[in-house]
């Protein structure tokens, strides 16, 4: 976007701004340099801990205080055509081939397993990497294993019937990850607020037991607020040239979001230039810089000069079929002008039997026509009718041959009397546009005199006059815009019209062009042309109006350079009178114009897409970076409000509401509850979360109640630490392989951190 | 196996991660995985249902609080008016206007101009991110 050049003094240039680099693609490099504990493998009272969610997995032994193996539950399981075999990689390797990531598949379907064939191999990998079973005839360990909260007893049942048949674990139990973590940072009353990777949980917890029956789920998670990320970032940058991965998407979340203290107020500001420039983050994707060649000065002059050389040339070429169109018109005026003046010579009939011939229906048609064609006459001689310099400096051409009649004329010299002719008529033309020119200069200048002349009389209406004017100019050019771009639209009205005008055209081009009748004649088409009111008798008048014959225009589509023409002359007619407000109006200055008005300054999606800083639509990098302004915080409310994404549930803060305040009788248990709002799980991360809660939670509750609001130690990997000294710690819950075998595969012992039976 | 024709092509990024020929000790040797473990989430959810109904019909009713399961313990649709607040489908601004045509709800006239020229598909898929796209079936 060129800067306008009456733009106004420009404000200190902005520093360059901070750039952000997109990362790395994720990789399978993860050689961990800490050293385990060997011993574990092969002591039967440790119990192996597996945190078994959907975004990461994460197994490791009892006693390690933090989990041995953590990777993404992704499976490739596929025949490699070329090397003839079938591989199997689970976790961070599936990245280490395309092939592989391509056929990755997660046994999760939202937050339980579905696929039991995937999960199969995903924990004897997870085996494989710890390393037990070395015995062989099973795991040897008593097994830990979080759990969708209210998973479904088929799910457990198959869970179960893995663990105990497949693996011969000696016994299991099974657990909620987030009141594992609520557990590992001491927690006994308060609320779980646990935003994981598909999902959203609430789960109060009362004297350390977790009260599953009163839990809540919001179905809105990590995964989906990343997907949300990466469908408004392609929205909007339709175009732009690298393609966003997921992962981007989910890591662009990561980095950049943060959960807004107030909504409300904080977006309306957002895209102002003063916030932007603060909050504005710009993604610098890599891209390769196209060498411009630069040219010398010799070559450039060169080529301009060529321009200009071909540009007069059209020039000249357009002045001249101006001047054979004027003449013709000149000379078929002249005509009929000598039709007209037999009329008093002629008998009526024979008169009449005249404009029969020439096509005239009676004298009023051919009065038409005479004044039609003066005044295109008129208006083609106000413009350019080639080089004035021999009307000018030299003196007139003589033409001496043709005053000679033909008969004395040789064959040459009859050639050279046509040629002679037609310079006379070329020179004669040329002086009578000549003074048209001069006599309309005359008129404007009088005109200006006369505006100036009423612009001091009284200058209130004057302006006003010159404000409607400008209004006027202003709607022709929006309307010429609307009409334009409706016609690009098949189902548009404007679109339809054309078909119905090419539609009249065809049928009536046939001979019986006079005998046209009815409303649908062409120019009330959608012009919406006068010039058919009177078409009453047997001639529609069609023609009469000059906005009749736009029909034609109308019916080609297409750039036109005509219409191009049109609109740099409402440009211009725009830009004069403008300037005459600018000289004369105190209230109307620089920001009031039309041009200011379409600066990228005050464009609100100029501040969306492209920030606070001018675009340069040429540079490369530009064109490869992405501005997140309004992601930031749009994407982390969804779980405050998940209606902006179409989810048609109540948000986290109404639903703790709805336990507290609803669910939850006891008014001393309440009190004690709101004393600790607990928040783990990835999708708390964002920067903003707790004060965002504590502040709505005090908000919905009764005033003067006390409100504390923490975020657990590590809000990834306390769930699977809870789970680890759990196991170490209580001996209660643990169902064995004869109570399985005895009451079922649903069958669990309830204990304080898992679900209910 | 028959003999292969060409010599494998092995990836050693891949032969060394592939776990296929990993020797499992701690597995059930006799282990025979059951015929057909995989079901969506929504198969489950309904076959559970369908249980739960066909338990309730047979037996006495049951007794006692309801029982939570994975489907009723879902938030249920917001009952607070300040939650049906209109945003911006392109901006994310409040939005005080809803365009007829599409059904897109702007900010201001210029994102509105800019609805005006969107591509073809492209309101839709605005509509989609709210989840208020129709869907012809």
């Amino acid at each position: 976007m060129p800067s306008p050049s009456t733009s106004p003094p420009e404000p200190a240039p902005l520093p360059p701004p901070k750039l952000y680099d997109i990362r790395e693609a994720p990789t399978y490099a993860t050689s961990s340099t800490t050293t385990w504990d060997d011993s574990y493998k092969n002591n039967s009272e440790i119990a192996i801990v597996i945190d078994n969610g959907s975004w990461q997995t994460r197994a490791g032994f009892s006693h390690d205080h933090l989990p041995r193996l953590t990777c993404p539950p992704m499976v490739s399981k596929y025949r490699d055509r070329k090397a003839q075999k079938t591989y199997t990689v689970v976790g961070n390797d599936v990245f280490a081939d395309p092939n592989s990531r391509g056929q990755a598949k997660t046994p999760f379907d939202s937050n339980v397993v579905s696929n039991f064939d995937q999960m199969e191999t995903l924990l004897d990998y997870c085996f494989i990497k710890l390393g037990v079973g070395e015995g062989g005839g099973g795991v040897g360990h008593p097994v830990v294993m979080t759990e969708a909260v209210c998973v479904p007893g088929y799910n457990r049942k198959m869970m179960s019937e893995l663990l105990f048949e497949c693996y011969n674990a000696p016994s299991v139990i099974f657990g909620i990850d987030s009141l594992f973590s609520y557990d590992y940072n001491n927690g006994k009353t308060g609320l779980v607020m646990s935003a994981g990777h598909t999902a959203t949980h609430l789960i109060p917890m009362v004297d350390g037991k977790g009260l599953v029956n009163l839990s809540t789920r919001l179905n809105w998670g990590g995964s989906q607020s990343a997907d949300y990320m990466l469908k408004l970032i392609q929205l909007k940058y339709p175009g732009f040239p690298a393609k966003l991965q997921s992962w981007q998407a989910e890591a662009l979340m990561k980095d950049h979001c943060y959960v807004s203290p107030n909504y409300k107020e904080e977006v309306a500001n957002y895209l102002r230039p003063e916030t932007l420039l603060e909050k504005d983050r710009i993604i610098q994707f890599p891209f390769t810089e196209t060498i411009k060649v630069e040219k010398s000065q010799e070559e450039l002059d060169r080529i301009a000069e060529r321009r200009k050389e071909s540009g007069r040339k059209l020039q000249e070429q357009a002045a001249k079929v101006r001047l054979e169109k004027l003449i013709k018109k000149e000379q078929e005026l002249a005509f009929l002008k000598t039709l007209q003046a037999r009329q008093e010579s002629d008998s009526k009939r024979d008169f009449k039997r005249l404009l029969e011939q020439n096509d005239f229906r009676d004298e009023a048609a051919l009065e038409k026509s005479i004044r039609e064609l003066d005044k295109t006459i008129r208006r083609a001689r106000k413009q350019d009718v080639g080089p004035e310099d021999d009307a000018a400096n030299n003196a007139p051409p003589t033409f001496p041959l043709l005053d000679i009649p033909d008969e004395e004329l040789s064959d040459d010299s009859k050639k050279m009397k046509r040629h002679q002719k037609l310079m006379k008529s070329n020179h004669e033309a040329r002086l009578r546009a000549k003074a048209e020119k001069e006599a309309e200069r005359q008129r404007q200048e009088d005109l200006e005199r006369a505006d100036a002349a009423k612009r001091e009389a009284d200058l209130p209406a004057w302006l006003s006059t010159r404000h409607a004017a400008r209004a006027a100019v202003l709607t022709k050019i929006k309307d010429r815009t609307r009409l334009r771009n409706e016609l690009s639209d098949r189902k548009s009205l404007a679109s339809q019209m054309r078909m119905k005008s090419i539609a009249n055209l065809a049928s009536d081009s046939p001979p019986s062009k006079k005998r046209r009748r009815g409303p649908n004649v062409p120019g009330s088409g959608a012009t919406g042309g006068g010039g058919n009111g009177g078409g009453g008798g047997d001639d529609d008048n069609f023609g009469a109006n000059d906005d009749d014959w736009s029909v034609y225009r109308n019916i080609t589509m297409g750039t036109n350079s005509d219409e191009d023409e049109e609109d740099n002359e409402l440009a211009k007619e725009l830009k004069v009178i403008e300037d005459q407000l600018l000289l004369h109006d105190p209230d109307f200055d620089r920001n009031d114009t039309q041009e200011a008005k379409s600066d990228w300054r005050s464009s609100l999606l100029h501040a969306f897409t492209r920030g606070a800083r001018e675009h340069d639509v040429d540079d490369q990098a530009q064109a490869n970076q992405i501005h997140l302004n309004m992601e930031r915080i749009r994407v982390p409310e969804v779980t405050f409000q998940p209606g902006m994404a179409g989810l048609d549930q109540a948000g986290v803060i109404e639903i703790a509401g709805d336990i507290l305040l609803e669910r939850i009788s006891d008014q001393s248990v309440r009190e004690n509850i709101l004393k600790d709002i607990f928040l783990t799980g990835g999708g708390v991360a964002f920067k903003g979360f707790d004060e965002r809660v504590r502040r709505e939670m005090r908000e919905i509750t009764p005033a003067g109640s006390e409100i504390r609001v923490r975020r657990a130690g590590n809000v990834l990997l306390d769930a699977w630490c809870g789970a680890a000294r759990f196991a170490k710690m209580e001996k209660g819950g643990w169902v064995t392989r004869g109570m399985w075998e005895e009451a079922g595969g649903e069958y669990i012992l309830e204990h304080r951190l898992g679900n209910a039976f | 196996m028959a003999p292969p024709a060409a010599v494998p092509q092995t990836n050693t990024v891949l032969d060394e991660l592939d776990i296929t020929p990993h020797p499992r000790p701690f597995k059930n040797p006799n282990w025979k995985p059951p015929h057909r473990r995989t079901k969506t989430l929504k198969q489950i959810l309904s076959d559970a249902t369908r249980t739960a109904a066909a338990g309730e019909a047979g037996a006495a009713p049951a007794t006692g609080p309801m029982q939570t399961t994975y489907a009723n313990i879902e938030s249920a649709p917001s009952l607070h008016p300040a939650h049906s607040k209109k945003w911006c489908d392109i901006t994310g601004l409040p939005a005080k206007y809803t365009d007829p045509k599409t059904k897109l709800r702007y900010a201001d006239k210029e994102v509105y101009a800019a609805i005006r020229l969107l591509p073809p598909g492209s309101a839709e898929r605005y509509l989609e991110l709210r989840g208020a796209n129709v869907i012809l079936k």
